[in-house]
Formats: structure tokens, sequence, C-alpha cells
């Protein structure tokens, strides 16, 4: 099992339980100190997942809900790997929330939600589609497709409490230099629960190592 | 004859006649299928892995066979797949050859469009060690339309291949039973949709030494015990293979004779308008009107195989243009059509035909009652209660048909009718106003961002423009088959007072046209909207309620697609002069393109007015609909109608054609990147062939014709070329060219 990081380091504590419930330890070498989502960022570069605990947010002792907000593009399929193994271990049921754009993910073989609609179908089809390319699960694990329409942020926010999410996993490019990372750089810290960043491409926690 | 001895099909060379994915994309797996069908416009078979994987939805479709699956969401018919006939398990000794275990070295798909034959080719290490080849080819016959045929072959460094038999039946569903048996070595496979249609698969393998062979043949209708396939299946096995084949290429050399649009300059419009017409092409049947050709084809089972007025609008100008057999049986079974039609205009208190907006092949109403949105809320549909428009669009394509033809019989036995009942509809459809003209109220134009409208420009043009072809009929047929339009006229109990009835409407109706500023309005009170420009509002195409909230994009002059503008592409004649241009400007930057059916006719429209760089760009967006898959759906089969308006951009826009009068009137308008632009076409029983380059058109045609070039009076053309040049303004006059 490869381990996780944690941030902040005060977290280490508090997350046991939901490190324990997804079936994750601790990367003890990589426990980070202080609420500092650019070291998260600067730790996952590095190719660790980092469990992301924003201050003063609802720890579960376990996971019964988890949020991946999706882009509709391959580079998602790690995070989504993630969730299915953390929700056929514990019987958590997944969230996939796709906000809409007016531009699309570069990577070949992305689904965004269509730019042009002819009829209701469209959206039934597109659906289907995208589960069937992005979303497929082990069996018995319970998926559902959110879209949603606006501002990602605020979509992924509002998701999250409202469902309630119990974690979030969020896959990130791995870009942070200026103007880059900045949806995971609002998203994590804002976040009602903690938040799994993995960079797109680095083997993803739960893997074999 | 030794199979042995036999040559495998061979690829074609020439790139621009190739559409070619190299590897294995999981993600994109269905999208490829739906691409690599391979149709005859009696069956599809969509272009999955003989073997089949996890990615596949591996489907073969049978025209006109519809079933009615239980506790289908929404209700309704929808097309039956047959038996998954290109199905094979591939083995070297005991270990299965798939692309999911062992490394791939080679896998390419090609989708051999000259020949419309699809080819794999595949090389394969297999866990074992052993490197395994594989090759295949398959077609739907266009010359012997119910047969199918699949060659493959496979070898190894190892043990010997087998490639297997073994045809899995048809996915029950909207198949409410399936007989299959054997029959002298033959499978033969017969099944009853739910709702009583029927369809049976004769199939024969043979396997030989790593070298299959395989030939199905399909027949639908009341035979139940597969009698006619099978009866198809032993004549083409007497033929073999090789003349099977021989016979479906020649076939599709006279199709693309007669079709093939050629590009210089621009291999990338060259490829797209070639998948265009292949696949417009592979679903079009002339010789049975049982089926009309749905939104997606035979490629998939998106919209669940309906027709709405894409084929007549979209598809039909190609056909009628190129291949007018074909144009005749999609008119033809919307002939058939008009008792539905007539039922569902009764069901609304008016009089005549109106045509279903969306429906099986019986052609009654099939449109569901709500949609699911995006964010999972069911929002009502009202397209089949008010998009009233697909009966002039019909009368449209009919009356089209006729003046490009000329066809005195189908204007008797089809197009007469269906113009003069569905004028009948829109006389009693109009209500007079106060103000003593005629108006239609509550309708939706072809913009469905707004909906239950009064007035709809499109509409209320296309209608009169119905109602004045439905005179024009009262004039013309009598002449032409007194005997028909008497009979016409018993069945229809048109009396004269209804044709004054008629001529009156058509006088009355409003069209929204301002001359002081030359636009039309799209509907009463847009102008009145708030002013939004779409192209303002982020890259085009877009889904505007994504972006601006369904509130106030009803709210806003925000248009979905070609709504005016399809009033200046389908009936430029009623446009005043000046008027397409000013429409043009005005409508294009407020229109979001979030429908596959506008970026074409836009390109076309933009072609006319001079705007070559928009025009370009409309081409690209219409055609990256499936190509670039801008629709998120192309897995569930190619937009039809998008691949028809493709053709309408690159012939009726940028080569500018057009009926004017008994005259085709050709005023070329291609981008400036396209060095070269040529095609045919059929008008009124002449071959016409038109090239046009940098700073010359020719023109040859078979029998004289009249033709005019530019703003040039139209000139009665001799047998043989025919050429004008560039003048300072417009074109010279067409000149005979003398063979030296």
């Amino acid at each position: 099992m490869r381990p996780i990081a944690v941030v902040p380091g005060t977290a280490a504590k508090r997350v046991r339980g939901v490190v324990a419930s997804a079936g994750w330890e601790i990367d003890r070498e990589a426990l980070l100190e202080g609420e500092d989502i650019d070291a998260a960022l600067g730790t996952a570069k590095k190719g660790r997942s980092v469990l992301f605990v924003p201050a003063r947010v609802r720890v579960p002792g376990v996971i019964r809900r988890i949020l991946v907000p999706h882009e509709g593009s391959p580079r998602v399929a790690g995070g989504m790997r993630v969730a299915d193994g953390v929700a056929a271990a514990t019987g958590a049921a997944i969230t996939v929330l796709h906000v809409t754009a007016l531009y699309a993910p570069p990577e070949k073989g992305s689904l965004p939600a269509p730019r042009i609609v002819d009829h209701g179908y469209d959206w039934a089809e597109w659906r289907a589609e995208f589960l069937r390319r992005f979303c497929r699960c082990s069996e018995g694990v319970d998926l559902d497709l959110e879209v949603a329409t606006g501002a990602p942020l605020e979509s992924i926010l509002e998701a999250a409490r409202r469902l309630p999410a119990d974690l979030i996993i969020m896959t990130w490019r791995g870009e942070a230099g200026p103007g880059r990372a900045a949806l995971i750089r609002s998203a994590a810290p804002g976040a009602p629960c903690p938040v799994l960043i993995l960079v797109d491409g680095a083997p993803a926690a739960g893997e074999g190592t | 004859m030794d199979e042995r001895q036999e040559a495998f099909a061979a690829l074609v060379d020439d790139p621009l006649w190739r559409i070619e994915i190299e590897g294995f994309d999981p993600l994109r797996e269905r999208e490829m299928e739906s691409w690599f069908t391979v149709a005859n416009g009696r069956s599809g078979t969509r272009g999955s892995l003989e073997e089949e994987s996890e990615e596949s939805s591996a489907a073969t479709y049978v025209a006109a066979l519809y079933g009615w699956p239980d506790g289908g969401d929404p209700p309704g018919p929808e097309l039956v797949t047959g038996p998954r006939w290109t199905r094979l398990a591939p083995r070297a000794g005991a270990e299965a050859i798939d692309l999911d275990r062992g490394e791939l070295l080679e896998h390419r798909r090609i989708l051999d469009l000259q020949q419309a034959i699809l080819f794999r080719i595949w090389r394969h290490r297999l866990p074992s060690g052993v490197e395994v080849g594989f090759r295949s080819a398959r077609f739907a016959s266009m010359a012997d339309r119910e047969v199918l045929a699949l060659e493959a072959e496979a070898r190894s460094a190892g043990p010997a291949v087998r490639l297997g038999d073994g045809v899995p039946p048809p996915d029950l569903g909207p198949v409410e039973s399936v007989k299959a048996g054997r029959e002298g070595g033959r499978l033969v496979m017969s099944f009853q949709a739910r709702g009583g249609r029927r369809a049976s698969f004769a199939i024969s393998t043979l396997e030989r030494d790593g070298r299959l062979r395989r030939i199905a043949a399909v027949s639908r209708g009341g035979d139940p015990v597969g009698r006619d396939a099978v009866d198809a299946l032993e004549w083409a096995e007497r033929d073999g293979l090789p003349r099977v084949r021989a016979r479906h290429t020649a076939a599709w050399r006279e199709r693309w004779r007669d079709s093939d649009v050629v590009v210089d300059g621009d291999p990338e419009a060259q490829r797209a308008l070639r998948f265009a017409l292949y696949h417009l092409m592979s679903a079009g049947d002339p010789e049975s009107d049982l089926a009309s050709i749905g939104a997606r084809g035979l490629t998939g089972d998106g919209y669940r195989g309906h027709l709405f007025w894409d084929t007549e609008v979209f598809m039909v100008p190609f056909f009628t243009y190129t291949h007018p057999e074909t144009a005749r049986t999609l008119l033809a079974h919307r002939h058939r059509t008009l008792p539905a039609a007539r039922a569902r205009a009764a069901a609304f208190g008016y009089r005549g035909a109106l045509f279903a907006w969306e429906c099986a092949d019986t052609g009654e109403e099939t449109t569901p009652g709500h949609e699911v949105g995006p964010d999972g809320t069911r929002i009502p549909i009202l397209t089949s209660q008010q998009e009233h428009h697909i009966s002039a669009d019909v009368a449209w394509a009919s009356w089209r048909h006729w003046e490009a033809t000329g066809d005195e019989a189908f204007l008797a036995d089809i197009g007469a009718e269906i113009v003069l009942e569905t004028a009948r509809f829109w006389a009693s459809r109009a209500r007079r106003g106060r103000d003593g003209r005629h108006h239609i109220a509550r309708v939706m134009g072809p913009d469905e961002y707004h909906q239950g409208v009064r007035d709809n420009a499109f509409t209320n043009i296309m209608a009169r423009w119905n109602l004045e072809r439905a005179l024009e009929v009262a004039e013309v047929l009598p002449v032409l088959d007194r005997r028909s339009w008497r009979a016409l006229r018993r069945r229809m109990a048109l009396e004269d007072s209804e044709l004054r009835r008629w001529r009156t409407v058509a006088g009355g109706l409003v069209d929204g046209f301002d001359p002081g500023t030359g636009l039309y309005e799209q509907f009463a009170g847009f102008f009145d909207l708030e002013d939004v420009r779409a192209a303002d509002l982020g890259p085009r195409p877009f889904v505007a309620e994504l972006v601006m909230g369904r509130d106030r994009l009803g709210r806003s002059q925000v248009v979905k697609q070609a709504d005016v503008a399809m009033v200046l592409h389908m009936v430029p004649e009623v446009v005043p002069a000046g008027a397409v241009r000013a429409n043009y400007r005005y409508y294009e930057p407020r229109t979001s393109h979030g429908s596959s059916l506008s970026p074409a006719i836009h390109a076309a429209v933009a072609a006319r007015v001079g705007r070559p760089a928009d025009a370009l760009r409309y081409f690209e967006m219409a055609a990256a609909i499936d190509l670039g898959n801008r629709m998120g759906n192309a897995a569930h089969g190619i937009h039809m109608a998008a691949m028809g308006g493709l053709w309408q951009a690159a012939v009726l826009g940028f080569g500018g054609l057009r009926a004017d009068g008994d005259a085709l009137r050709i005023d070329p308008r291609p981008p400036r990147t396209w060095t070269r632009l040529a095609f045919p076409l059929r008008w009124r029983g002449s071959r016409v062939r038109v090239d046009v380059e940098a700073r010359t058109v020719t023109v040859t045609v078979d029998r004289p014709t009249p033709v005019a070039i530019g703003a040039n009076a139209p000139r009665r053309l001799n047998i043989g070329r025919h050429l004008a040049r560039k003048a300072r303004r417009g074109w010279s006059s067409l000149e005979e060219v003398r063979p030296s």
C-alpha cells in the first residue's frame, strides 16, 4: 500500500479514522507541518498522494460519501480508481461532479458536457457515455453523476456541503506556476472535508507499490 | 473455387479516401464504432472489433425494424439490433487473441471510403510470447442490399489459429422472440420485435487454414422462417465472396462518380466531405420506401433511430442532386405516413397533414413528453406541439425534388399530395387577425430557445411558400397528368373555393420583414428582447442555457441555430435583394450554434454573402461535429443531418448552386484555400459536372441544359464542356470548349 502524506501535521490524529477506513496508511516521512496548500501541492508534485485537511473541518470517522470533481478528461482516471477502491472497501457512495465549461480539456478522449445539444436525448446519451468512459466502478459501488453549471469552485464547495461529502478527491495537472492550480488552491482550503490531492500520472493511493 | 486462392480485399492507397485510426483507445472506442459503420440503407453494422471488448457497443441495425421495449423510458419504438454477425473468437491454440491480453504491436482500422470497406490490420504478442497477425475486411453490399460480408485471416508463429464460429443472437429488449437454427450448415436467426415486425439473418461461415469468409443475408417482413434470407445467402454463396465484393465496389464507384465533391488545397475538408458523403450514401435505400434515414442513420442507437426534419431539409437535397432514386424513396416513405399526419392535424383541430416532429416508420408522433436536463431536472419538450414547420419542410423537399428532377411521376404519385395536404394544413392553421393579416401563433421555429411564439418568420414564410407551391401544383399537374390530378382532387375533396382561400391566406401571412432595415423579425416581439450577442459570451458553439440560464435565455435575442438564416438558405428566391446580407449580419453574432444543424447552414449563407472566412470557419465547425465529437455523443451514432449539411455548405454554399426557374444557377464562392472545387449533379435528367478553379468555372452537361453563371442570364448549354472566366465584375458567359 502506498502511504499518503497528510497536511497539516496536526491532523494526523484527526484523520486516523478516515485513513483507516480508506485502507490507506500515513507516510510518516511525508507528514507536513502547517496548513499550507502550497506545501501540499509541492508534496503532491513529487508523486505522493496528499490528504489535505483544512482547519476546522469536520473529519469523519468513516467515509460515507466521496465527491470526485471531474472535468471530463481521462486524467481523472486515477482519482476515480482511488474513489472506487475506497468505496468498494467502505461501502461509501461516489458522487461525480462535472461542471460545464466553455473550454474543453486538451486530452484525447475527453468528453466534457457537449457544446451542442439538438435534443433532450443528447444529454442522456452524453451522460451514458460519460459514465461508461470514466466512471466504471467495482460491482456494488453506488455512483451518481451530477452536472453543475456556473463557477467550478462554488459548484464543488456547494456540492460538498450539500451531500455532504466526507472526502473530496481532486486530480491536479501538477502545474503550479502563476495562474495555475487556481481551482485546487481555492477548493482544498475552503472544503468542508478532507481533500485527497492526486497528481495526474502519479501512481494513485491504494495502488500497489 | 479454391477459397485459398482468392485475393483478400485490397485497400485504397490515397489517404484522402481513408479514415484511419492507429492503436486502440478504449475511451474513444464507441465513437470509432460509429465512424466505422458499414451500411447500405437496409442494414448498418457498427465498426466494432470482431472479437469485441468490454468497450464495444457492437450492433447491427435493420432499417425499419422497430420494436417497443418493455418499460422503455421514454416509452416508444426503437431500432432493434440484429445478431452480431461480425463476431469472431480468434485463438492461437488454446490461447485467446484479444487486445486486453499481451502486447499490442500494431493496430490500425481504416475505413476505405472509396470502396466502402472497413479494414483492420493487427499484430499482437500473446502472453505466451507467440506473435500473431490478423486482418479483416467487411462491407454491407451496395449492389445486393441483403448481403453483408466479412473476410478475416490470422497467422501465428506458434500454434494454429482458429477464428471461430458462433454468432450471438440479438439482444432482447425490443426483441420479443428469437428462433435460431441451422439449415444446410447455415445459421438462420429469425426474430420478432415487440410490436410485430420481423427480420431474419442467414449466415454462413467458411474457415480454413486461418482464413475465414462469412456472408450474411438479411430479410425483413412477414417471412417467419427466414426463407428470403436463406435464398439471398445461397445466391451470394454461389457467386462467391470475391464477386459479391466486386459488385459492391462497382456500385460504390458509380455512386462516387455521381456524388464525389473534390476539394484541392484542403485535405481535411476533402476527407470530412467524403466521410459525410460515405455515411449519407450508406444510409439511403433507393430500392425500398419501408424506411427513411433516422437522425443517426444506421450507425448507432441515438435518438432511437427516429426521423426528424433532418431527413428532408438536410439530407434529401444531397440525394435529389446526386441520386434522385434515393431521394424519391425517402420522400415516398414520408408520403406513406400521410394518414398519421392527417390524424395528427385533426387531433390539433386542423385540416390537412401535420407530419410528426419525431417518428419511427409509421409516422406517429414519438417525441417524449419531457427531457432530463443536465442538472437532472425534468423539462417539458414542446417541439412536437409547436414545431409545425415540419410540414412545410417536407413540402419544401418534395417541391425541390420535383424542381430538380422534373420527375412527373414523382409529382403525380407523391409530391403533389404532400404539397397539397400540407398547404391545407397551413390554411387551417393560420388565423386572420384584426389587422386583416394572417398570423400563426403558438409555434416554435428552428430556434428552440424561444417557444410558443407568434409569427415566427421562418414558419410563416415557409407556410406561405408551401401554399404558393400548392397553387402551382394545381396549375401544373392538370397539364402534366390530368388523370392523376382528378383522382387526387377527388380523394382530397379539393374544391376551387379552397384553392382561392389558400391564395388569400398566402397573400395575408405576415413575415416580419421591415423594408427599412431589410431585416426579418424572427418572431413578433423578438427585437424587444434583451439584445445579447452570443458571440460576446464565449467561443461558439455552446449550449446557451448553460451559460445564461433558461429564463434569461428566453428573454434574450440569443438564438440556438439558424432560424431566419434557414429562410435565407432554403427559399432565397423570396428574400428581397440585399436582405440576405443584412439578416446574416444581424443574426449571425446572436446565434450560439447550440445545434448540429446550425454551422453548415451558416457556412452556406456566409459563402453566399461574401464572407469566406466565416464560411470556412462554419464549414470546419460542421465537419467537427462527429469527427471532433463536439456533441459528446458520437458514440451513439453519426449526426446524419450534419453530414447532409456539409454537402449543402460545399455545393449550395461554396459552389453557389441553386435552381432558378428551369435553369441551374451556379455562383461559386469557394474559400481562398480551396484551389479547386468540383462536383457532379443531376438536373432534370442531365448529368452535370461543375469544376471551379481560381478564375474559371467549367460546366459539362450530357444533354442540353439551361445554366446560368453568377448573375448572368441563363443559357442553354449544348452537350459538352463550357467555360466561364472570372471577369472584372462577375463572370464571362459560358462558352463551349471544343475538343482540340
